[in-house]
Formats: C-alpha cells, structure tokens, sequence
C-alpha cells in the first residue's frame, strides 16, 4: 500500500537517509515511514567479515572500510545512484570529528553526492512525536546517551552517555556464564570455567535477544535481598539449553537471563546508572523546563527493545527520587513515557526521514560546490561555520 | 588468501597511486589510463528480481519499493519461496495426501509449473486448488503461521505498517511549516532588495525587478508601505485554518509490564522466538515469536555500469536485460595490458644476484611491442618528472630488493597476438623467436613469453621481498568527439603508456618454486 505522500517520495531525487550506529546500520530513503533494511555495520574483505568501527583502526583502513560500506548501502540495499542526490546522516552528536570528515570527504568527493546533511538522532527522534520539548535517550549498542530537546532546539551541552548498553549487557553475560552456567562438552559436565569457552558478540547477542529480559523491580530487589543473605526463597527463573554447534550445549540458569541487564539499572561506583542519567538530566536543566521534560521522555534505541526495559526504568526512576541523592533536589516524582510510531531501533532514522523530506533540507546540509571550495564540515564541537 | 595464479602477486599502479591486480582494474579509452573501483562512479542500469528475473524501469522500481510482487523469501532461513499447490475438494479428505508438488527447485520460474500440476484426485466432486508457500531448505511454510491457503496465486499480500498514517500526518504538518519557512526566506530575501540599497547580490538582482516566483505580488498588494517593516509574520498567524496540524503524541497511560508467564515459567521455550537476523528482515513488523514471522518480498538486486570520473565515459556497461550476462562495454585493463606473473624464483641469497623469470602474457588480438625499463633507467632519463615522483616515493617506503634485466638497454620485446588454444600456425611465432635476444627471452610460446630477471635484495633485515619496474607499450586510444561530425567517425589516436608493476615475491624465507622444464 503506497500512500500519496510515498509516491510524492518516490521519485529519482529522494534523498537517502542513513543512519550509522556502531552495531547496526539502517537506511532507506526519505519520506518513507520505515527503514528499507537494517543490516550489521559489517563489511567482508578477502572472504572474513570485519567491523567498519573496529578499535583502534589507522585512518586509511578506517576509511576503506567506511568506502566500500557506503558502496554496499547504495547499491546493494537501496539501490539508488549517489550522484545528484541528497544525503542525510543520523548521527550522534559525540560522532568524532575524524569520522564526520571522513565521512563528507567519502560522500561528497568519491561518491559526489549533491549534498550531505548532518541530523542529531536526538533530534529527529522529537520530529517523530510532533512535539518540540522532549528528553530523549538512545540506548544503543556502545553507550546509553541522552540530551533534551528544548522548542526544537538540541541542549548540546547538557548531553550525557554512560557506557552501560548493548556492548556491556555482553560482557556481563559473559561473566555471568562464567559463574553460574556449566557446559555439557561431547557428554561430560563441566563448568564454564573449566570450559575455557569465549564467546563471540554474535553468539552473545543472541542470548542476549532471546533468553534474557529486564527483570521487573520487585524481583530484582528480592534477588538483591538474597544475594546479600535473607532467608526468603527466590524462585528463579527457568534455565534454557543453549546449543553452541555440535556438540557444546550451555545450560543457562534462570538467574543469568534475568539478571544480565542489571548492569543497566545497578548503580556503580558513582551511583550512576540509566536511570540517573534521566534524574540529573532533570537536574542540570533549567526550573521552567523541569516540568515539561519529566513529562515527555523519549526512549529509542536497540537495546530499549528487551522485553520489560521501559517498565523497570519507570520504576526505578520513581524508586530513586524519593531517596537521599534525589529527594531532596528534584520536586518532580512522576514521569511520562511517550511511543514513537516506529520500532525502537529505527526511530533516530524515522526523524531523519521526515527532515530529508522537507523543502529545508538544503539550508541545512553541506553543498557539495562549497565543500570543494573550502573542505568545511560544520561542527557544533569545533564551532565551524559553514561561509 | 591464495588463488590459482596467485593474482594479489603482481599489482599493477592505478592512476589514483593504489595498486590493485589486474584483474580488478579498468581502462579508459579516452584518458588512456588504468582506473580502478574508487577511481569510477557506479550507476544503477538494470533492477530485476534475481530469482524470476522480472526486470522493472526504475521510476517503477522505486514506487515497488524495490521489491517483487510474486517472488517471496523465507522469513527463517532467507532462501527463496516455492508455492505448492493442494486440491482441496469439496468433501472432507484432507488434501495433503494428494498433494502434486511442483519442481521443488527454487529457481525455477514459479508460473510454469503450477499450471502444469494435474488432478490426481480419481474423486468426481469438484476440487478446486489452493497454493502455499513453502521453503525448501529450511521446511518452513505458511502453514506454521497458520496462514490460509490463497485460491489465487499472486495473492500474497504485503504487511502493513501499522504506523504509517501517523508518520504520513506528522510529515505533512512539517511539509507545511517548512515550506512556509522558505517561501518567508525566499520573501525576505526578495523584499529587502527592493527597498533597500544594500547591495544584492547577483542572484536576486536578476529577479528582483521581474516577478518570477508570485511572491511579490502579494506584497505590492498590501502597499508599499508594509513592505519598508522587516518583520517576520509569525506561523501561527497564517496557519491555514483548513488543515489543522496533527495531535502531538500522547504518553502512554499504562506502561506495559514484563509478560511473566511468557519469561519466567518452565514453559518457556527459546527457540520458539525469532533471532535477531530474523527480525531485522522485516523491519516494521520485527515480530518476537516464529509464529508470527511472515513471507519477505524478495529484494531486487541490480546491474550497474561503471563511468570513469575524469572524462565521464563509461568503462564498463553491461546488458540491461537481466537475462543476459554479457557486456556493452567491456574495457578491462585485462584486455589491454599485458599480463605479468611470476614463473620462478629461487632461494633467496642476501647478497647475490638472484635469477628469477616472469612470464608475460599478451591478452590482445594483434601484436604489440613492450618496452621495459628497471625503475634507475627511468630516473636517469629523467623526461616524465611525475612519473619520477611516484617512482622515488614508492622506492623509499615499500620497496625492499633492486630488480635489473639482462641486457643493458633497449629492451623492447615483441609479443604474439592473442591466440586459440588449439592454433597450429606458427610462422610468426618463429619469425618472432628469431629475433629475441637469448639473454632475456628464455621461452616463447604463442602469446607467451618468459624473461629473465635479478633481484638484489636491498639490506639484510628484509622480510618480504618486494620490487617493481616499468612497461611501456602502445595503446589505441579513442579522443574526445571533435564539434564538426567527420564522415570516418572519431580518429583513434596512439599513444605510448607507461605502468609501474609492483610484484611481491613473498616472504624471503620461501624456498624456491618448481622450474618448469621449457625454462631450464
């Protein structure tokens, strides 16, 4: 079913939205109300599949990882001609410089590219609420980073990120098996220590996306009770026979599924956790918009999708602001979620769609003619102006 | 990673300065210089469905949202679809026993067979055919998701998206607020020319006198008068009163709890939820649980053709029908340079000469002269100082052993046209091996030939060795169209193009390759 709005879009000239996460990218075209694929941020070289945003890459590897995944985005998942169209690149506000021109100098120079707009994902997930103030936070696979939006206006500078998302449900995972799980190897039991087994992040993300969820609040303040030695029985959950090839099964006990995403909500040395991120982010903002903030939080991102999360978050929030850290700073003590019309992992591209749709998208982008001439990315960091 | 002819050997320079096997570069005829993939822009030609090759324009293409109407993948396991056909008759015997399977191979076009599938049934009450789809490989089928069997056979709908009418209402209201925002830039950037004497730049003044977009007309309208004020009139003051702008979101009244039963009881089984490669291949729906998981429209792959970005011409064009693999334009650098390869090289002594011997291969139909020079010849007639340029940089960082020929200069080599396997006649290849100098030309068969060379290797802590020298020859060159149309077409001009050949030897503790017993 095209609607008139998707046959107005679907034209030679629509402009490709991309939005480049760390794990996973999506992308499609403009004015469509869904990416048309998410795929990994992989590329395959000489037959062994890398990752485009591998650590420590120099910058010439880095950038023919980042070409030929550019290449593949076009013309294997849109199939759409680079040149003489538009582009518009979600991203994160905290993308690193290097990647941002990295990224113009791909476009515009090797792909030519008629221009290249850069779309906050905080931002573009508001334009999918049809509400200019909101607090969004995205939870994706390298950290949890939120930033309100005030009347349209992204507040940069109070953008937070704590590193407890996807990446770090992983690990914990991992040291979780470590403790409580044993391996059944060729028909002998062993305990996963003794196993030596290291996981790869794919056969972890998906335990992670099938066998473990956010365990609701009551039940993480019993096993909490427990761990630290009441008498009350916990009933855990039902364990899972995980098959790891041929002949590895991972027996996986309730408690690992249930407790993996804790890291999310247990508070650290600096009694940080995502729930924080939401209180002091109320905090640092200004009295007037307090009010308006706690009562739209966005949350989007891959990870916001495990099953339960939104649920323990508002329970925690509403835990925490009555205690000693927050009761006494913070007068609000009841918080509104909002859906957006979109999955939660393509909401940032959603926002970004409907900005690649509209009339004033040129006034915002990089046109190619003026980067040629002077080679400026505009950056909020760095406090270049486009001339 | 290792290949037959070990290609990733001898790399050939590009004229963007990165090296790349032969095999993977192009030529154009226009600049008369070898490009590689980063060096052309690709432009979809052809999009087509690759399992029943329907092949689409591409303004169609896109409103299809790139995607076929009857070729449909499974949702597990991403190999395509096949529909089977049952009888269902009008009493109650279960039709699967008679079920006429159609060619379960999954490329064969779906149409055909179906039609052809008879009636097996010896019962007189009228049957009619239901169709379903089925995987083949992974034996998933709409019947797990209890889908009922379709009467017709395109009838397979695609998912809606559930949020689409909200997205296309909150599109339309910023539609509406950003055009207004440009049609107010576009005025303001009008009407301050026309009052003021600031200087305008040139793009407005050309417009400025004549109303050539209707914006002034509403301003001249209103007087004069008006116009001298530079205020901006709010939105909200000319919001059309006809279209109201859409509800801002809700919150949600009711956080939805952790479905318990589901997660926490023994019941709990997790293979019956989908991976997450699964739910990423229908990106709206992503369903939780195999049972919702539904048939995926096959995606269109494409055809691209490639364009040289200094000149524009295409380099390589393929057929635009999908059936068809050959190419319009063909111009691979395999067609029009000789190919090297390395044939033998011995154990590598530090200090001596060492004797190695590479092949060249002429790839074109008529006969051409190679000329080749060691790198130190190049520098010393010192006539193409860009050339010298990639030359000493390339020196100083990679290359790690001299290479020299056995004759001292003039080294130019003729090379056979390229021949049938099975060609018998060999006057010119005689005549050709007559006039070889012995000391260079070991062997020559046909489009063949081996010639001798020596590597020193530069110092003692080398690891792999690394060395490269030059080749010239003649190629034939098509110029730009000239304005005045001459009856002959476009004249061919010639020109002598030099490569820079860059061969890695492999690591230096490799034991020598097997001599092949013509060389010897």
């Amino acid at each position: 079913m095209t609607s008139f709005i998707d046959s107005l879009a679907a034209s030679e000239k629509t402009a490709v939205v991309i939005d480049i996460g760390h794990a996973y990218t999506k992308c499609g075209f403009a004015g469509n109300a869904s990416p048309r694929h998410i795929v990994p941020t992989t590329v395959t070289i000489r037959g062994k599949t890398k990752h485009v945003f591998e650590e420590n890459l120099d910058i010439t590897s880095l950038r023919d990882r980042l070409t030929e995944f550019i290449r593949l985005v076009y013309y294997k998942y849109n199939i759409a001609n680079c040149r003489e169209r538009r582009v518009v690149i979600v991203e994160s506000v905290i993308t690193p410089t290097r990647i941002r021109h990295l990224l113009a100098d791909i476009l515009l120079k090797q792909f030519e590219a008629s221009s290249l707009a850069f779309v906050p994902s905080h931002l573009g997930a508001t334009y999918t609420l049809g509400r200019s103030t909101a607090l969004v936070l995205d939870i994706g696979y390298k950290e949890a980073q939120i930033m309100p939006v005030a009347e349209g206006v992204p507040l940069a500078v109070q953008f937070d990120s704590l590193s407890y998302a996807g990446e770090a449900i992983h690990k914990q995972i991992q040291l979780l098996l470590e403790q409580h799980a044993f391996v059944i190897h060729q028909g002998h039991k062993q305990s996963f220590n003794e196993a030596n087994l290291k996981l790869s992040e794919d056969t972890l993300e998906d335990i992670k996306v099938r066998c473990c969820f956010v365990s609701p609040f009551t039940r993480a303040q019993m096993y909490a009770k427990t761990k630290l030695g009441s008498d009350e029985p916990f009933k855990e959950a039902s364990s899972v026979e995980y098959s790891l090839g041929a002949d590895t099964i991972i027996h996986i006990p309730g408690i690992v599924r249930e407790f993996a995403c804790e890291i999310l909500f247990e508070q650290d040395i600096d009694g940080k956790s995502v729930a924080t991120l939401i209180l002091d982010a109320l905090i640092q903002s200004s009295l007037d918009l307090r009010r308006q903030f706690a009562d739209n939080i966005l949350v989007i991102g891959g990870t916001a999708m495990m099953p339960g999360f939104l649920h323990r978050l508002n329970s925690e929030l509403l835990h925490l602001v009555n205690i000693s850290t927050y009761v006494n700073k913070l007068a609000i003590k009841q918080f509104h979620f909002h859906l957006p019309p979109s999955q939660l992992n393509y909401t940032a591209w959603l926002g970004g769609s409907i900005i690649g749709a509209l009339d004033t998208l040129e006034s915002q982008s990089i046109i190619r003619e003026k980067y040629l001439e002077n080679g400026i990315v505009p950056d909020w960091f760095t406090g270049e102006q486009a001339a | 990673m290792a290949t037959l002819l070990n290609v990733h050997r001898v790399k050939y320079q590009c004229s963007c300065g990165s090296f790349k096997s032969l095999c993977y570069l192009y030529f154009c005829r226009h600049c008369l210089k070898i490009k590689c993939k980063d060096c052309v822009i690709l432009e979809v030609d052809c999009r087509f469905c690759p399992s029943c090759y329907e092949h689409l324009q591409s303004h169609e293409a896109i409103t299809r949202k790139n995607r076929c109407q009857s070729c449909f993948s499974c949702p597990c396991c991403n190999h395509t679809l096949v529909t089977r056909a049952t009888n269902t008759t009008a009493a109650a015997s279960p039709s699967l026993n008679i079920t006429p399977d159609s060619t379960t191979t999954a490329s064969l076009d779906v149409d055909d067979t179906i039609s052809s599938s008879t009636n097996v049934s010896g019962l007189q009450t009228p049957s009619k055919k239901v169709y379903y789809l089925a995987c083949s490989v992974c034996r998933w089928s709409t019947r797990d998701i209890r889908l009922v069997d379709q009467p017709t056979l395109n009838s397979w709908k695609a998912q809606d998206n559930i949020h689409e009418g909200r997205f296309n209402e909150l599109l339309q209201h910023y539609k509406q607020i950003a055009t207004r925002e440009k049609q107010e830039r576009d005025r303001k950037r009008y009407s301050t020319v026309k009052l003021r004497t600031t200087m305008p730049t040139t793009a407005n003044r050309s417009t400025s006198s004549s109303d050539k977009y209707g914006l002034l007309a509403p301003l001249t309208r209103r007087g004069i008068r008006t116009s001298g004020i530079l205020k901006t009139p709010s939105l909200t003051e000319s919001t059309n009163p006809a279209n109201p702008s859409p509800k801002s979101a809700e919150t949600i009244e009711q956080i939805e709890a952790l479905d318990e039963n589901l997660f926490l009881n023994d019941s709990f089984d997790f293979n019956k939820l989908t991976t997450i490669t699964q739910r990423l291949n229908s990106v709206e729906i992503q369903p939780l649980t195999i049972d919702r998981l539904y048939p995926l429209a096959k995606n269109f792959t494409s055809k691209q053709s490639k364009r040289c970005k200094e000149c524009d011409h295409n380099v390589l064009k393929p057929e635009p029908s999908p059936k068809l693999i050959k190419f319009k334009l063909h111009q691979m650098a395999l067609f029009f340079i000789p190919e090297i390869r390395i044939w033998y090289h011995p154990t590598w002594s530090l200090n001596d000469n060492n004797s190695c011997i590479l092949s060249i291969i002429n790839q074109l139909d008529e006969q051409t002269t190679l000329k080749i020079y060691t790198l130190d010849e190049i520098r010393e007639e010192n006539t193409d100082k860009e050339l010298i340029e990639r030359i000493n940089q390339f020196d100083e960082n990679i290359l790690t052993s001299k290479l020299i020929f056995p004759l001292e200069k003039e080294r130019s080599v003729q090379l056979h046209a390229h021949v049938e396997p099975n060609e018998t006649d060999t006057k010119i290849d005689d005549e050709l091996r007559q006039n070889d100098s012995k000391d260079l030309v070991i062997y020559r068969k046909f489009a063949k030939i081996a010639i001798r060379c020596f590597i020193k290797i530069k110092s003692n802590n080398v690891k792999t060795v690394l060395s490269a020298f030059i080749i010239e020859h003649r190629v034939v060159g098509i110029s730009p169209i000239v304005s005045t149309p001459t009856p002959t077409g476009p004249n061919p001009i010639s020109q002598n193009v030099r490569h820079i050949v860059f061969i890695d030897f492999g690591s230096i503790d490799e034991s020598a390759l097997p001599l092949h017993s013509a060389l010897t």
